[in-house]
């Protein structure tokens, strides 16, 4: 996977996005390495998901620009990349039909996809359930076959929008040591979540967000033991009574 | 069997090759009124065609494309879609018969173009029908994988490089052509049934999205042939029949399909 080219920094320059004159995200500059995962917390309307759609260009912003190692967000960049949502979207067919699909959509040829299914199903820990129509699955095995399904176009970066908030504990674990081993993988992880132990375990660096704007970007053992900011002071101060 | 009772099955066979898989868009997009709408538009087209003595065909379908846009516009720009399509169907409608009446020197057969004339398809028709149809099927095989994902989820799509918006065309497109094809067959009011019906049966049997648009074209021809068989028999009106035959199996789907999802 190193041979792709280096896809990052993620540069972002004046960007805002305004919805009928509100201004829903300001981020004067903010610059995202290669390094590691990063995480990016926040309080409830804070604008992290706003944030993870531009960055992937599902969305335009109203102004400001977004790069990827220079290259603009969206268009070929954006097909390098892949996103995990919240609730996972599955095809009504077979656990290995939705893996097959989404190689289909990346141009796999059709004599590799059979060997890259059972990969990506064996690193999912779904081999077993290969025949199974998809939306049987449990909640925790949906959610491992939408991320197993993203890495099935072997993506630069990893967009994640709180993969694991409909969880349980061990759920989320077996969610964590597959987008851990994604990041080890070569993928740029980039994802938003609201379980701070998971946010410890993952993170390289940290992006708060409050209000639409980046308090800070600290790196995760800092963030944690001496955040900067008073909001992420707070907001981690009501996490730990929660 | 009569020449013409043989042709009006054909006819309707064709058209569901068409309706079948554009069906089961429009159920799973629950893009019903859309349907209501772009049918209702191709009066207007009629009206439109005679008054410059262009083709019904040409007129329909440049009509039934302009009110889908309209539609899918005025939609995407976050307005209340049953209201607008609401709105849109039911004054294209009006609108199309207001205009009729001004054409001079025609006597229109409104009734032809409100619920059909099957039973006058001639050896043109069909192979226009059939031709027409096969152009719609085709454009959905070739756009299918990336209609079924925009379909499933926009920004799922959007993620994977597909432009929602682009596959919202195809589907305007495909709604226009059908709509213009089906004009003489079941006629405006009953497009949407044609599209809808065959497709909620199929829904019932079905677990996949491939198999339920097969499944949709399958009872379309089973519904066309029933329907004509019966208007024959019965000395029913022939258009009405074939849908009151795919209702007929949309309830046997209540009784026998699974519940579905
Ligand atoms: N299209 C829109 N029109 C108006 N407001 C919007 C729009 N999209 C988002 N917002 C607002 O922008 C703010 C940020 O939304 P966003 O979804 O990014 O929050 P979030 O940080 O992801 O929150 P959560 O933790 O609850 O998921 C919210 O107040 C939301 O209501
Ligand atoms: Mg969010």
């Amino acid at each position: 996977m190193s041979d792709r080219g280096a896809p990052l920094p993620v540069t972002v320059n004046d960007l805002t996005y305004r919805v009928g004159g509100q201004v829903l995200l300001d981020i004067p500059s903010l610059e995202i390495s290669q390094a590691w995962p990063t995480m990016i917390l926040g309080p409830n309307g804070a604008g992290k998901s706003l944030l993870l759609r531009l960055l992937h260009g599902l969305i335009a912003p109203t102004s400001g620009t977004i790069r990827f190692n220079g290259q603009m967000a969206g268009g070929a960049v954006g097909r390098r990349q892949a996103m995990v949502f919240q609730k996972p979207v599955l095809l009504r067919r077979t656990v290995a039909a939705n893996v097959n699909y989404a190689l289909k959509v990346h141009d796999v040829a059709r004599a590799e996809r059979k060997g890259r299914i059972s990969a990506l199903l064996e690193q999912g820990g779904l081999s077993d359930h290969a025949g199974q129509p998809a939306r049987t699955l449990s909640g925790g095995e949906q959610q491992r076959l939408a991320i197993v399904r993203a890495l099935a176009s072997d993506p630069d970066v990893l967009f994640l929008d709180e993969p694991t908030s409909s969880l349980d504990p061990s759920a989320s674990l077996a969610i964590e040591d597959l987008i851990a081993r994604a990041a080890r993988g070569g993928a740029k992880v980039i994802m938003i979540t609201h379980d701070l132990g998971l946010a410890q375990r993952l993170a390289g660096d940290i992006v708060f967000l409050h209000h639409g704007r980046v308090c800070e970007q600290t790196r995760a053992p800092e963030f944690f033991a001496h955040p900067k900011s008073h909001e992420a002071q707070a907001y981690l101060a009501s996490k730990l009574v929660l | 069997m009569d020449d013409f009772l043989i042709r009006a099955a054909l006819a309707g066979i064709g058209l569901s090759i068409a309706t079948g898989p554009l069906g089961a868009f429009v159920v799973w997009r629950r893009m019903a009124y859309f349907g209501d709408a772009v049918a209702h538009a191709a009066i207007l087209g009629v009206a439109v065609a005679l008054a410059f003595s262009m083709s019904v065909l040409i007129g329909t379908l440049v009509v039934a494309l302009g009110v889908g846009l309209a539609a899918s516009t005025l939609t995407a720009r976050g307005r209340s879609m049953d209201t607008t399509l609401g709105v849109l169907a039911h004054s294209a409608l009006a609108l199309g018969l207001v205009a009729i009446s001004f054409v001079r020197g025609v006597r229109v057969d409104l009734n032809g173009f409100l619920f059909g004339d099957i039973l006058t398809v001639n050896a043109g028709n069909l192979v226009m029908i059939w031709g027409g149809a096969l152009v719609v099927a085709a454009l959905l095989i070739w756009r299918w994988s990336a209609l079924l994902t925009a379909t499933l989820n926009e920004d799922l799509a959007a993620s994977a490089g597909i432009d929602p918006r682009r596959e919202r065309l195809v589907l305007t497109l495909a709604m226009a052509l059908v709509v213009a094809l089906s004009l003489k067959i079941v006629g405006a009011l009953l497009i949407g049934a044609m599209l809808i019906v065959p497709a909620a049966a199929a829904r019932g049997f079905a677990r996949t999205p491939e198999t339920m648009a097969l499944l949709a074209v399958g009872f379309g021809m089973l519904a066309a042939v029933g329907g004509v068989w019966a208007s024959a028999l019965a000395d029913t009106p022939a258009g009405p029949s074939i849908v009151v035959a795919a209702a007929l199996i949309y309830l046997v789907s209540l009784v026998a399909g699974h519940s579905g999802d």
